[in-house]
């Protein structure tokens, strides 16, 4: 008898996109996918920053169609803490997760450290890459500074800086996971 | 005063006599720092010429204007005088040798024989390099440093991996320009934490990488033979996307056989090399050291069947 995990695993996969609050990770999803994310998303109460007007609530859903009628699913975890239970649920499975961080943060260190731990203590072998935006607005911004803390945790995945809008330079960041796989 | 001084291609007692020579340098203030020749600017570089490695050492030295001494059996008879013959003899001659080359690198130069009349390049001071060369030299890898580049001025913050401009067009041009020769005073080193030039600010690795694959044809061949990466590349941005990212990823999971790898994929010679080139001046580049530690080779494959991953690598433009 075939077992329907094996028959899953052979034709479709997913990934996901992790991260805190307004990241961008429904926006990287969007950049890549063939059609927008099926999102639940909620109109952001109190202050917006910039074309940021809601926020992911459970999920974001998404397929980018490869050949031979397979698909790979991308899935994006709401940022905010109160749903962290999604994350192991989301996570199971994954070929790979990009982690997306705001480099205008100023404790985008610190967040680079929790969502690599998160995801690592979740599965310390399953390939992870980081992705920071809005390196652009901050002329102080300091990718040395999150190697160094990753690799103080003994975790050392590719580091890029991206425009999550962008459809090739999100494109990057998967392949650079991929590149990890072959 | 300090010296950067390389060696390349030399016999055991060769190299014993450049050792004992660096330190007997000391005693006449000259302090020599040693390393193997890795393609790198210095100040001057031993050879032996009666190798082919230390010959077409010799002839980069040559046409760079590094200080030169020359092991050959049978003299050799240069036009410069920071260039130099020794035959097998004592470190003492070396010494002398060497002192040869360092004062009349020094001094104006003057040609060791009437009738030539070539410039003379000062070893450390003059720059026949280009900029993205001379950015891979010791004095300004891994430095936070102002550049002059193309008459447009920008802010390298290799401490923070970022660089910066006052305006895109200055951006674009520096980085088009790195493959242009350097003036002499084009860069100063400023104290970390020193703000940068303007407000357009991009990732150091990717300008490099762009900078450097737009003038691949000019870089002369990057030495060693075995290198890893430090730190994988920040390639998020880049112009010129596949490529760095494969020869990266190759560099990051089995280092040394970079080339090889390249050549199969169809990837030229000339691509990897810029990327060599980039990888060192962003400081990420280990050259000839066994790496501290290699990312194991990807176990992972099982995550997903084989197929799948080769048309999901397809379709994101990845094709192996
Ligand atoms: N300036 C700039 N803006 C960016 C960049 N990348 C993404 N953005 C913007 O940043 C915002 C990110 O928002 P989302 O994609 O909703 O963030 P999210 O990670 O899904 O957030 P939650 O769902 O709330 O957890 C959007 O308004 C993007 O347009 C960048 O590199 N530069
Ligand atoms: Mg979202």
């Amino acid at each position: 008898m075939l077992d329907q995990t094996c028959i899953d695993a052979a034709s479709s996969t997913k990934l996901v996109f992790v991260g805190p609050v307004g990241a961008g990770k429904t926006t990287a999803i969007t950049s890549i996918a063939d059609s927008p994310p099926v999102s639940t998303d909620m109109p952001l109460s109190g202050p917006t920053r910039g074309d940021k007007t809601s926020t992911t609530v459970a999920l974001d859903f998404a397929t980018v169609r490869i050949e031979g009628g397979h698909s790979v699913f991308l899935y994006g975890c709401p940022g905010q803490d109160h749903f962290e239970f999604m994350r192991p649920i989301l996570l199971r499975g994954a070929l790979g997760a990009v982690i997306v961080l705001d480099g205008s943060d100023p404790d985008v260190v610190t967040h680079c450290g929790y969502w690599a731990r998160t995801v690592a203590d979740f599965d310390a072998a399953l390939p992870m890459v980081i992705g920071i935006t809005r390196t652009e607005e901050v002329p102080e911004f300091d990718l040395i500074t999150v190697r160094k803390a990753m690799r103080a945790q003994g975790i050392t995945p590719p580091v890029f800086t991206f425009d999550a809008r962008n459809p090739q330079q999100t494109t990057q960041l998967v392949r650079a996971l991929l590149l990890m796989l072959e | 005063m300090r010296i950067d001084l390389r060696t390349a291609a030399l016999t055991d007692p060769e190299d014993q006599k450049v050792r004992l020579a660096a330190n007997l340098l000391g005693a006449v203030r000259i302090e020599a720092k040693l390393s193997p020749w890795d393609g790198t600017r210095c100040d001057v570089v031993v050879v032996n010429a009666d190798d082919a490695y230390g010959r077409r050492v010799m002839e980069l030295a040559q046409k760079r204007g590094i200080g030169l001494v020359a092991y050959a059996a049978q003299p050799i008879h240069f036009a410069l005088s920071t260039q130099r013959h020794v035959a097998e003899g004592t470190a003492a001659s070396l010494v002398s040798a060497l002192r040869g080359v360092i004062d009349a690198a020094r001094k104006p130069d003057s040609p060791a024989r009437p009738g030539t009349s070539a410039p003379a390049p000062l070893p450390g001071h003059t720059s026949d390099v280009s900029a993205l060369l001379e950015l891979t030299h010791d004095s300004w890898r891994g430095r936070d440093i102002d550049a002059d580049i193309a008459g447009r001025r920008i802010s390298i913050r290799a401490s923070r991996g970022r660089v910066t401009a006052a305006t895109l067009s200055d951006m674009l041009a520096a980085r088009d320009a790195l493959g242009e020769r350097a003036e002499t005073h084009a860069f100063t080193a400023v104290a970390e934490r020193h703000p940068g030039i303007g407000e357009i600010s991009w990732s150091l690795d990717a300008f490099l990488v762009d900078g450097a694959l737009r003038c691949r044809h000019q870089l002369p061949a990057f030495a060693g033979s075995t290198y890893a990466l430090r730190d994988f590349p920040d390639l998020g941005s880049t112009r010129e996307t596949l490529t760095p990212l494969r020869i990266a990823n190759w560099l990051q999971q089995r280092p040394g056989c970079v080339k090889e790898r390249a050549a199969k994929a169809g990837i030229s010679a000339d691509e990897v090399n810029a990327c060599l080139w980039a990888f060192r001046a962003s400081n990420l580049l280990v050259i000839d050291e066994p790496p501290a530690a290699a990312t194991p080779p990807a176990a992972q494959a099982a995550r997903v069947a084989r197929p799948l991953l080769s048309k999901l690598a397809a379709r994101f433009g990845l094709a192996w």
